[in-house]
Order: C-alpha cells, then structure tokens, then sequence
C-alpha cells in the first residue's frame, strides 16, 4: 500500500425531507486500500457509497478525489465514472445484450474506446473470472453469482482507481457467494482501492485493512478488523456484532 | 341469382375502385401510425418526467382524447373548426389530424408504461457506468421498453386501422365509402351484392391488419427476454 491519499470525504450530509441519512461523515481512503463499511440496515452505509459518485446529490461537505473536488454540481458523472466504479446488490445486468455487450459497452461509447481493443479485455477479464464460455450468453442464462461476477467486469473495464462494492452478495445464494468475493479478493491483490459494504463478516475480516461501523449515519467506531471483530471499542459495535453469533443462544 | 352479387365485384372499375379505397385507408393508416409511433415516444418520455406542469398537460390531453369518442373529434376537427375559426379543412387534413392527437394520445400512454416497467435498478447501475441521460435512454432504456411495447402498440396501431373507416362521415371516400356507393349503384340489377362487397372489404381489412400481427408475434419471438 503507497501512503499517497485518494479519495478524501470531508463533513459529507445527506438528508432525504426531513430525515438526515449521513450527518457528518469524514474519511480519509489511501491508495490500496481496502474500507469494509458496515452496520445496521438503515444506518447510511449504502448511501453513502451512492454519494461517492453523485448516484445522490450530497447537502453538505465534499468529496476530493486525488484533492480535486468531485462532488461539485458541475461536474460530469461521465468524469467521476473515470475513476470511481460502482457494483450493487442487484446486479442489473442489460437483459437485451449479450454478456460481452454489456461489460463493453459504455467503455465504447462512453470512454470512447476501440471495439477490438475493448473486446479483447472483455474476455480476458472473463477468463479471469472463469466465465470465457459465457460470451454470447444473455443475462437471462446465467445464474446470479456468473450476473454478479459480470456486473463486476462491466465496471472493472472501464479501469477505475476506486470501486464501490453495496452488498454484492445480499441477493445471491449462499453457495454462489464465495465465487464473487473470490473476485474482491482477487483485486485486493492487485492492489484495488475498495470501499465495501458489506454483511459477510468473516469476508470483512479477511478483507479489510480498516473496517468503518455505522450507525444512524454516523462513524461510530474505525478499527483495525482484528481488534474490531475481538474486541470492539464501543458498545454498539459490540451489540451489532453480537446479533451475528449463536453461541449464547440455548435452544435445547 | 346468387352468382349475381359476386359479379358486381368483377364489373366495370369496380375492384379497382375498391383497392383505391383501400389505399386511401392505408395512406391515412400508415401516415397517422408513423407519426403517432414518433410523437408518443416523446410524449411517453415527457410523461414519465416528474415535472408537475408536464405531468398535468399530457394528463388532461390523455384523458380529453381518450373521453372523446373519435367521430366526435372528428366533427369537431371537421365542422367545428370551420365554423369557430373559420378554417376550411380537408375531409383527409382533418381525419389525419385528428388520428394523430388520437394515436400520440393512446402511444403516449403505452411508452410510459413500458418506460417505468423497466426497473429502476436498470437506470442507476447505467448511470454508475458514465453514461449520460441520452446514451442512456438510447443504448439501455429504450431498447428493452420497445421490446415490452410491441404487443400493445401493435394492437393500437390496427385499431387505429379500424377506426379510420369512421372518416366516411366526414365525406372522405376510402374503402368502406367505395363499398356503399358500388352496393348502391347495383341496388336493382344485384340486390345481394352488400354481402359480396362487405365481405370483400372484410377480407381486405384484415389482409391490411393481419400483416402487423405476424410481425409483432416474430419480432416477439426474436426478443424474447
């Protein structure tokens, strides 16, 4: 991991009406670096990804990007996109393409790419992620986990510096959830900034450098994953991560 | 005297004059369902805008249209405006119109349906990819909304087929008006020739409509999603 700053979130708000979903949110994201954001449903964590590239508008603070602001009204989402991707739950994969329309298509006609060039990364990302058989294939063939892992390639080939991972794996089958995050953990490897939401939390364990808990829109507590998971800083980190084991629980 | 009524078909002009009629059908058919297909499609998109003076225009356009019997807004188009605003119309000018603000009307409707059937999840995950709002609606949105429009415009389209024979009350000969006035003519010498000519039209009417079935079944069968 270099020590240079990438993505610095300052103050960041977001109300919807008259509910405030994120009340003051800092964070500072080196380069390499993996974030695992999590907490309770409600708590803000997806929003605030979706605030990360304008997916909302923000009513508060800023976001830089390599100390340049990104969250301006000004700026194009075609330039945020660049450098920041984004994969969701729900996959949402273009049923009308095929598999590699859909993973080159808006580096064609968005980053103005060439076909055969696009094309030919198309498929060794495929290859990579173990689905070289799937080319031609519509979403409508493939199982969750092959759409998951597709989705993903559809935003890696744009090249971004951050990816943005909201519960990749909230809506898949437990037995197809391994296979996505062997991709996560694939790029952590090569070195992938990340900031993931997540509910996996033995994957947020192995995966993270700092792990961020939120709660009602709030950083409650930042930790290193070890000391997190063992031995949390703050009693509602502890209460949430209690409500994940079974041990106490005596049914017979 | 059975075979007399079939002959009066064969007589004279009178087929010819028949297909002319038909061609005058077609002509206003075609003509209305291009520009119905062109203006819905903007007229959908506006729709599904949620902007509260767009929203409350294409309301009140949608359901004057749809409350109004066609023939009504025919007349009005028709004798109306000749006689409020003293603008001299065509019989074919004012059906052409008329069929349009009755086709963008109905094809409105139909593309926003098809518009906000698409899932939300489809704009957002399209949006995260860089895309503009034009690329988006051109590459992602509307590509799969047609697909779910195709059926009902289809059926839009030949009801607006049917409908055109409304067009003989405001004095435009087309296929049905060629009909009664060859039914008529042959009164004495064929009596039962309504039932040939009838039918006649019948079978032509649906060879006009039959065509744009097959097609939306085929087009159908190739997008299966």
């Amino acid at each position: 991991m270099e020590n240079k700053t990438l993505l610095r979130i300052e103050h960041l708000k977001k109300t919807f009406g008259d509910h405030t979903i994120l009340k003051d949110i800092s964070m500072e994201v080196k380069k390499g670096e993996v974030i695992v954001i999590i907490g309770p449903s409600g708590c803000g964590k997806s929003t605030f990804l979706r605030c990360l590239n304008h997916l909302e508008t923000i009513d508060g603070g800023a976001v830089y990007f390599k100390d340049e602001c990104i969250s301006g009204k000004n700026i194009s989402r075609a330039v945020i996109c660049q450098h920041i991707g984004m994969v969701f739950q729900s996959y949402d994969l273009f049923n009308h393409l095929t598999v590699i329309d859909n993973i080159t298509l808006a580096a064609i006609q968005v980053q103005h790419r060439k076909k055969a060039e696009v094309e030919q990364a198309a498929r060794r990302l495929l290859a990579r992620v173990g689905l070289a058989d799937k080319e031609t294939a519509y979403p409508r063939q493939l199982s969750g986990g092959q759409k998951q892992r597709i989705a993903m390639i559809r935003a890696l080939i744009l090249n971004p510096e951050v990816m943005l991972f909201d519960e990749v794996t909230a809506s898949l089958d437990p037995e197809m959830v391994r296979e996505v995050l062997d991709v996560i953990i694939g790029l952590t490897r090569q070195g992938m900034t990340m900031l993931i939401v997540t509910h996996e939390m033995s994957f947020a364990r192995a995966v993270a450098d700092r792990i961020f808990f939120f709660d009602d829109g709030q950083i409650i507590e930042e930790n290193v994953p070890e000391r997190f998971f063992d031995k949390p800083g703050t009693e509602r980190a502890g209460q949430f991560l209690n409500s994940f084991k079974f041990n106490s629980v005596k049914v017979k | 005297m059975q075979d007399l009524g079939i002959r009066v078909l064969f007589e004279g002009e009178n087929g010819i004059r028949l297909l002319l009629g038909l061609l005058v059908t077609i002509k206003l058919s075609v003509i209305t369902i291009i520009a119905s297909c062109i203006l819905g499609t903007i007229m959908g998109m506006l729709m599904t805008l949620r902007h509260p003076a767009v929203h409350f225009i294409t309301r009140i356009y949608l359901e004057f249209i749809r409350i109004m019997p066609q023939l009504v807004l025919l007349f009005i188009a028709y004798f109306g405006l000749t006689r409020a605003a003293g603008i001299n119309l065509s019989g074919f000018t004012a059906a052409v119109i008329v069929f349009i603000l009755w086709g963008t009307a109905e094809m409105g409707d139909l593309v926003r349906s098809a518009l906000i059937s698409i899932p939300r999840n489809q704009y957002e995950s399209g949006a995260a990819l860089g895309f503009s709002k034009i690329q988006l609606y051109r590459f992602i949105i509307l590509p799969q909304a047609l697909r779910r429009l195709i059926p009902p415009a289809m059926n839009l389209a030949t009801r607006m087929i049917m409908t055109t024979s409304l067009v003989v009350l405001i004095g435009v000969v087309e296929m049905l008006k060629v009909g009664q006035q060859i039914i008529e003519a042959n009164r004495y010498t064929a009596p039962t020739a309504a039932l040939w000519i009838y039918g006649a039209i019948f079978f032509l009417y649906f060879f006009s409509c039959w065509p744009l079935t097959l097609a939306a079944n085929c087009l159908e069968k190739r997008w299966k999603e």
